[in-house]
């Protein structure tokens, strides 16, 4: 068994200790029709571990001054707790007791699923949420990125606690957690630390991790989620982008600058500053362990919405057909290196950068290297990722809007369309 | 004051000032006032001839500097009928000036690898650029070029009225929670500026004119309306030579506080109900409460913590966790220079009626009388702003917005710290004193939000 994995970034200037334990693997593996299974058990942990109900241990961690939040994702997971620093010791039983002693128990899982549920429900007040979940379900269809994280308002309420506890046991072992911590500890502190909440885990390699890389979109399609009385139409437009791994993730990181990463970007300049459309204009590049997505984001009034679907599409197939000019390049390229040196401002953001290597199984100091890389992309390279990779004939376009106002309006934009669907607001 | 002991850069700065100031006259002198402690750090304090208050805090602990800006006007200066025109001018000031041709500005920040932003309120507008230390000379031009220099042209200001009325349709008229805000404080204040969000009103966005902007900006953007705060790896006597030679050649304009109308006591409860597409119930509550700067706002501070801030707090564990009457539960103390509102905001689940939402509310601070907050659940309200606290200064520019903020709104960087000195010192029969005085019935102001069920039935 290979010696755990603990990274720290000591820095006692503020009398605050973040900690973190994350792992390599996160939802993909919630079995079908069990959808939000492991994210509802790291919800469920504060509710009981050890020898401490949920209400004991929720009036411990607040007493202690401690933040502790926990999550999943689709290829990871992460406990995330800050304390004070005076509080440290009494934090460490706490925390051994709730990564590895958590109770699960039936009526507790329920009750959170109920919330989280709630939640679900509320979210569906955010515009921009809603955009963004239905894209991801439309680009990512029958792969598992395109899985709900957190489940949905049906599969929650069937999940029972030995879901949660199976989820949760095969995702937690020693062999799959890699472990961070930064401000005020030292690397011995750290590592005896964990070591005495790693020692309770289970024995366990780090599954896989693999993921196939999803489908691509077949020409394009236009989803829209019916929502009424709305002023705007939420857009997100996109395709996929590249693996973490694929060389042209670093060259179409700076094409995406170009385009829509920055407030000059060609994307802002001409939807918000030449024509006020949208408070926003942005576009981005996500990155994971399979081939993840590349979207822009723009939100205009309804009346603005067919123009600025087709002005933006335009902007897409221009950027791939005629590609960056050298000055363009040069200007991003300042601007990404440059602007680095927030990235490793404090111990967290550095801790941050080293637990992002360590997941997802990036080559150590490949954040700290991110500017060398970027320094040597030429405009060639730039255009061939972006020919490459971003594909403007096989397209998601998401409008969250009344679709009785906008529909087709916004049909009659999308040349080449292969597909239109229209769903509430508030399905699953 | 508390005295802060003197250092090298501190001497060195003395040096440089006495060779500055040689042979000029008093108007454009800077002066070297009595520094700020900022917890461990020490804030260098000068004021330039024309009025330009400043605040240097140097930690080189990493290679950037955080340059903030925050101009003494909000939305508390305006008159009905130009409603949003502080929050306009945020957007305007990123425009063309006397020396930049329009896009320019943000064109050489981000050469310079600055994160930048911008952002009003009621009581002050704050801009600020982070960026690498030996990109200060250019941020300190660009800041010092649009206090004075900024270039209104009918295109650009027509076109960032669109862009206003978008953000306003995205956060206001587009979401519940915007909605709700602004139509609580535009009930709970009659008189008073409060009375309009920021953002200001639509029919008021779309007809601002040039003009309008014009005298604006000649009223308030002037050095002795503002305040430079500068964060993060300093030569402090090279930054105020910058600083002197880029913005002491401005012009006071000689602004002047403007009288506010005071807002009457209010003596009875206000109600209202607002239909929206929205799948869940709501209400909010606003009673009336201090401003940022009263002795009793720490006290208030720690109530909300107490009964909302953390998964034990008081309400947060009986109505989310326990009865799962509400899906969520806030309050908070509104931080202004004026008095303002101690909001609470609740939304319902399972399609529970905001009466409910509020019964149970009323029944938990009623029972305050009767239950009070205990010293163990003070405790954990402390715990957890204290750790907030120090969270907010992990970075050069949490730093310089703590220290700008509490300089603006309470008249001094130190004013951050005494602050959680007051916090942590709140007890359990203070927190009473605070509830039994604030939680007023005839001084709250209630929206209620009923789903449009019609409307958002599958």
């Amino acid at each position: 068994m290979s010696p755990p994995v603990v990274l720290v970034e000591h820095d006692p200037k503020l009398p605050v200790v973040e900690l973190v334990l994350a792992t390599r693997t996160g939802s993909m593996y919630d079995p079908s029709g069990r959808e939000g299974a492991l994210n509802l058990a790291l919800k469920t942990l504060t509710r009981g571990a050890g020898a401490l109900s949920g209400d004991r241990l929720e009036e411990h961690l607040d007493r202690l001054g401690a933040e502790f939040s926990a999550g999943a994702e689709v290829t990871t997971t992460h406990i995330h707790a800050t304390v004070l620093r005076r509080n440290l010791e009494a934090f460490t039983a706490l925390l051994r007791d709730l990564v590895a002693r958590p109770l699960f128990e039936p009526e507790e899982v329920s009750r959170r699923a109920r919330a989280l549920r709630a939640d679900i429900v509320d979210s569906r007040d955010d515009d921009r949420t809603l955009a963004g979940r239905h894209f991801r379900r439309g680009l990512f269809r029958g792969h598992p990125s395109g899985r709900p994280v957190a489940g949905t308002p049906s599969t929650l309420p069937t999940l029972a606690a030995v879901d949660v506890r199976s989820a949760y046991t095969h995702a937690f072992t020693r062999g799959n957690v890699v472990c961070g911590a930064s401000g005020a500890i030292t690397e011995v502190e750290a590592r005896a630390l964990f070591g005495c909440v790693l020692e309770a885990l289970p024995e366990g390699a780090a599954p896989s991790g693999a993921l196939p890389d999803p489908q691509p979109l077949r020409g394009r399609e236009l989803l829209v989620v019916d929502k009424p009385d709305r002023t705007q139409v939420q857009l997100l437009i996109g395709c996929l982008g590249t693996r973490a791994d694929d060389p042209d993730h670093v060259p179409l990181a700076v094409g995406n600058a170009i385009f829509g990463g920055t407030f000059t970007a060609r994307l802002m300049r001409e939807v918000r500053s030449k024509r006020g459309w949208s408070y926003g204009a942005t576009s981005r590049l996500y990155r994971d362990r399979a081939r993840d997505a590349w979207s822009m984001w723009t939100f205009p009034a309804v009346t603005d919405a067919p123009a600025c679907i087709a002005l933006q599409l335009q902007l897409l197939e221009r950027w791939v057909a005629e590609g960056i000019t050298a000055r363009e390049l040069s200007q991003a390229k300042q601007f990404l290196i440059r602007g680095r040196a927030f990235d490793f401002e404090t111990p967290s953001r550095r801790l941050s950068h080293r637990m992002d290597e360590a997941i997802h199984g990036l080559p150590e100091g490949y954040h700290r290297t991110y500017a060398d890389r970027v320094a040597k992309v030429t405009v060639e390279q730039v255009n061939r990722a972006v020919r490459r990779r971003i594909t403007p004939r096989d397209l998601l376009v998401v409008a969250v809007c009344t679709a009785s106002a906008s529909l087709e309006a916004l049909k009659g934009v999308i040349p080449g369309l292969s597909r239109v669907t229209v769903v509430p607001f508030d399905t699953d | 004051m508390v005295r802060v002991p003197m250092s090298d850069p501190t001497e060195r700065l003395q040096r440089a000032l006495e060779r500055l100031n040689h042979g000029r006259p008093a108007r454009r002198r800077v002066a070297l006032l009595e520094p700020f402690a900022f917890g461990p750090h020490r804030v260098e304090h000068l004021r330039l001839g024309n009025g330009l208050r400043v605040l240097c805090l140097v930690d080189p602990t990493a290679p950037v500097v955080s340059y903030n800006t925050w101009f003494r006007v909000g939305s508390r200066d305006e008159v009905e009928g130009k409603t949003g025109l502080a929050h306009l001018f945020e957007h305007l000031m990123f425009n063309e000036t006397r020396d930049l041709p329009a896009g320019r500005f943000d064109q050489l920040l981000e050469r310079a690898g600055a994160e930048t932003n911008a952002s009003t309120w009621y009581d002050w507008t704050h801009y600020y650029a982070n960026v690498p230390r030996d990109q200060l000379p250019l941020v300190v031009r660009l800041e010092a070029g649009r206090m004075a220099g900024l270039v209104l042209r009918e295109k650009p200001v027509a076109s960032e009225k669109e862009v206003v009325a978008n953000e306003r349709r995205y956060s206001v008229d587009d979401d519940p929670d915007g909605t709700v805000n602004e139509a609580l404080w535009a009930n709970a204040f009659t008189v008073h500026p409060y009375h309009h969000s920021t953002i200001g009103w639509m029919k008021d966005i779309l007809a601002f004119t040039v003009d309008d902007c014009r005298r604006f900006y000649r009223a308030f953007y002037a050095p002795d309306n503002a305040t430079v705060v500068l964060s993060g790896d300093l030569d402090l006597a090279r930054a105020v030579t910058l600083l002197d030679r880029h913005y002491g050649p401005l012009k006071a304009s000689g602004v002047r506080p403007r009288a506010l109308p005071e807002e009457p006591t209010q003596t009875e409860e206000r109600a209202l109900t607002l239909t929206l597409p929205t799948p869940s119930a709501r209400v909010a509550v606003g009673y009336k409460s201090p401003p940022y700067g009263h002795p009793d706002h720490p006290a208030l501070t720690v109530l909300c913590e107490a009964l909302t801030g953390g998964r034990s707090a008081r309400l947060y564990h009986r109505l989310v966790t326990v009865r799962e009457l509400a899906s969520d539960v806030g309050a908070w103390a509104s931080t202004f220079c004026d008095p303002g509102l101690l909001e609470f905001n609740l939304t319902a689940r399972d399609g529970g009626a905001s009466e409910a939402l509020l019964a149970a509310l009323d029944q938990e601070l009623d029972g305050l009388e009767r239950e009070p907050l205990t010293a163990d659940e003070v405790e954990r309200a402390v715990a957890r702003i204290e750790l907030g606290f120090y969270r907010s200064l992990e970075t050069a520019s949490g730093r310089a917005e703590i220290a700008g903020f509490a300089d603006t709104v309470a008249g001094s960087p130190t004013a951050a710290w005494e602050r959680l000195r007051a916090l942590t010192s709140i007890t359990a029969p203070r927190l009473q004193e605070a509830a039994r005085a604030y939680l007023l019935r005839e001084r709250r102001t209630v929206v209620h939000v009923r789903p449009n069920l019609a409307k958002v039935a599958s």
